[in-house]
């Protein structure tokens, strides 16, 4: 790895950064075990919410763009009563609070663009949410375990939207689900820090991992 | 590559996009109700796509090598995190080139980043090579042949969206300042 320094600019040479990368890498892994960070599939610990993980697939099943716009209006009003659940539990800190307050309020932006797309097609948007997705929501007794059944409903999120992008045919349907997905993927990182686990386990965030 | 003014200067940035392949344009988080198919495209024709995205990657691998001995504690240890994500990209979307029959880029024999010796500085610039990444995929995505490549691509837009987010709260920053995750083009 060739870092040289000019007088006003730094100047990486050769190419080099690849070698860089795998000594990096092994350096990087044992910090972050040290750190109490751990990685991919290591992370993917007991869910609290198991069927989230069973209907993960729900979303993606639903063939055409109007039926996915459906189904991903569904889930973003799940979440957006998931958070408003979570904000009137009391059992969050106000630092937490405030997060989820400005997801539920993105969750909602989602689900109105998604419904104006709807729409667009033609469509009537939905305006139920999934039961069986909230059903656990009363079980759950502390912070750790809201935080932790966001994770579990964020991941399921960007997992239906990742598999939705192999069937969506509208350009511009794509490029708000990506836009979409990756702020899911964002809402993730905050409620991982929260958690004290490692914000961006994955380099492909496909959802596959709960992270 | 002067990174820098590709970064900094929107022509720039534009030109380099175009010629690699990839037009910087797009991203509106608004829905319109102009419903154009993802037009049909042939597998070679993803070939320049990646090419530009791999372009990216190798740039955000120089920069996170060349940042990351001026970073300290949690944040060095994520930054060695992301550089070894980018490089992982990289070689995914490499592999994809390959069996497109194309010939993957290689990183360039020189990347020219501003000088940066404190950590706001570094993670000032990663963030910016963050956001351009993010636009220039959300503008290729749809141009990509296969429903497995776009997947792909909003995989990884996801993941350096996530590297956005971190670094931003790193700065102080909102780390999630928009339900919609645009970049800047």
């Amino acid at each position: 790895m060739g870092v040289a320094e000019r007088s006003e600019r730094l100047r990486v040479e050769d190419g080099a950064a690849d070698t860089a990368a795998v000594v990096e890498l092994e350096t990087s892994r044992r910090d972050a075990m040290r750190l109490g960070l751990t990685t991919g599939a290591a992370l993917v610990g007991a869910c609290t919410v198991p069927a989230l993980l069973s209907v993960r697939n729900a979303f993606a099943a639903a063939d055409g763009d109007g039926a996915i716009l459906s189904s991903a209006i569904v889930l973003e009003n799940t979440a957006v009563a998931a958070y408003e659940a979570a904000v009137n539990s009391r059992l969050l800190d106000p630092k937490v609070t405030a997060v989820a307050r400005l997801f539920r309020r993105h969750e909602s932006e989602h689900a109105d663009a998604l419904s104006a797309a709807l729409k667009g097609l033609g469509g009537s948007p939905p305006t139920a949410t999934d039961p069986r997705l909230l059903a656990p929501l009363h079980r759950l007794r502390s912070q750790a375990a809201l935080l932790q059944f966001a994770i579990e409903l964020e991941t399921m999120a960007v997992a239906a939207y990742y598999e939705a992008h192999r069937k969506l045919r509208d350009t511009k349907l794509l490029q708000t689900g990506a836009q979409i997905m990756a702020a899911e993927g964002q809402h993730l990182v905050v409620l991982r820090q929260a958690l004290k686990r490692n914000p961006a386990p994955n380099a492909f965030e496909t959802g596959k991992r709960s992270g | 590559m002067d990174v820098q003014r590709v970064l900094r200067d929107p022509l720039s940035r534009r030109r380099f996009f175009r010629a690699s392949g990839v037009a910087v344009g797009g991203g509106s988080a608004a829905f319109l109700t102009a419903c154009g198919d993802a037009k049909k495209k042939e597998p070679s024709a993803d070939v320049d796509i990646l090419n530009s995205a791999i372009d990216l990657e190798n740039m955000a691998v120089a920069a996170y090598t060349a940042g990351a001995p001026m970073l300290t504690g949690d944040v060095r240890t994520l930054a060695r995190q992301f550089l070894s994500q980018e490089k992982d990209h990289a070689d995914a979307l490499s592999q994809v080139v390959l069996q497109a029959g194309g010939r993957p880029v290689k990183p360039k024999s020189r990347y020219d980043f501003a000088k940066f010796s404190t950590q706001q500085q570094v993670l000032t610039m990663v963030a910016m090579l963050e956001n351009v990444a993010i636009a220039a995929y959300i503008d290729a995505l749809p141009k990509l042949s296969s429903g497995d490549l776009r997947a792909t691509a909003a995989s990884i837009v996801t993941d350096e969206a996530e590297h956005l987010a971190v670094i931003t709260g790193a700065l102080g920053h909102p780390q999630v300042p928009a339900a919609f995750v645009v970049g800047k083009k």
